[in-house]
């Protein structure tokens, strides 16, 4: 799995700890999701869809041999 | 770091096979004196002890410095970057003294009879007691709107896991799932090589080895009673 996550924190100028209070996360995660070493789970996608304004697809990009 | 301890086991399991080879055919290895290795060992843990003491005094005012000034020259992602990985170390260091001068005091009390030393390792045991409960709760001085359990809580686990998100509980799981593999192969290690111990110097250590095997099989059925499907 592939993220976007860090180029659209840059695009709406948010940091990690930012973000992470926005999705109600750590900030710890947020590392670990833009380090590709945690695939977050449908909730938290799904707030990064709606604090991004972004469908989930356009942030998270998986393989075809992923899926 | 793999290839490090790879090297150190095989370092330690050659020194044990050879030391076992040169006592079966020769038999003088057992009239070494450890007694005076101890008494050194002692004092090198002492040492290492009150090394760690230091740290953990200096590295906990400064982490509590910068997160009350909310460090003005770090902006927010490094400073709770820096809070996280300081906070580890200083449990690892406290930890690694309150061992440290308690086998110190431990070896002290069994063998020598130098009554300053084993005062000197008690006070230093106490104090790396008392770092260590002050280590603990500086998490919520860290975190205080996480509202964390302490340490001391009947369901720490528990409440801990509660007051986490996936991917902390995710890095915790990883953590302590590759250090609980490391200390079962640690523990048997350990196993083998007081059955080595007791053979080499005629010094029974069937009262070790019997903990030690306790330790190894509730462990793992605490970890199968953990994960089991209900």
């Amino acid at each position: 799995m592939k993220t976007r996550l860090r180029e659209l924190r840059a695009r709406d100028r948010l940091n990690q700890s930012e973000l992470a209070k926005l999705a109600k996360v750590s900030r710890q995660t947020i590392s670990l999701i833009e380090r590709e070493q945690y695939i977050p789970s449908l909730l938290i996608a799904k707030r990064m869809a709606i604090i991004f304004n972004e469908p989930i697809e356009n942030i998270f990009i998986f393989d075809e041999e992923e899926l | 770091m793999k290839s490090f301890l790879k090297i150190v086991l095989a370092l330690g399991i050659g020194f044990l096979v050879g030391f076992l080879i040169i006592e079966l055919l020769y038999g003088n290895v057992t009239a070494l004196d450890f007694s005076n290795l101890y008494f050194w060992l002692s004092i090198l843990l002492l040492l290492l002890s009150v090394g760690l003491i230091i740290f953990v005094c200096l590295t906990s005012n400064i982490l509590l410095k910068k997160n009350k000034q909310q460090a003005k020259n770090l902006n927010e992602d490094d400073l709770d970057r820096f809070k996280y990985n300081t906070f580890n170390q200083l449990t690892a260091a406290s930890t690694t003294a309150l061992v440290m001068s308690l086998v110190a005091l431990a070896i002290q009390i069994l063998n020598a009879e130098i009554m300053w030393l084993i005062i000197t390792s008690g006070i230093i045991f106490t104090i790396t007691v008392i770092l260590s409960i002050f280590v603990g709760g500086i998490i919520n001085s860290l975190y205080p709107e996480r509202n964390l359990p302490n340490p001391s809580d009947k369901d720490y686990a528990d409440k801990l896991f509660e007051a986490s998100d996936d991917g902390e509980i995710h890095v915790m799981a990883k953590g302590l799932y590759r250090s609980t593999q490391l200390t079962m192969t640690l523990l048997f290690i350990s196993m083998v090589a007081m059955i080595l111990y007791s053979i080499i110097t005629e010094d029974s250590q069937v009262f070790s080895i019997i903990i030690i095997g306790l330790i190894m099989i509730i462990n793992q059925v605490k970890y199968a009673k953990e994960i089991k499907e209900r």
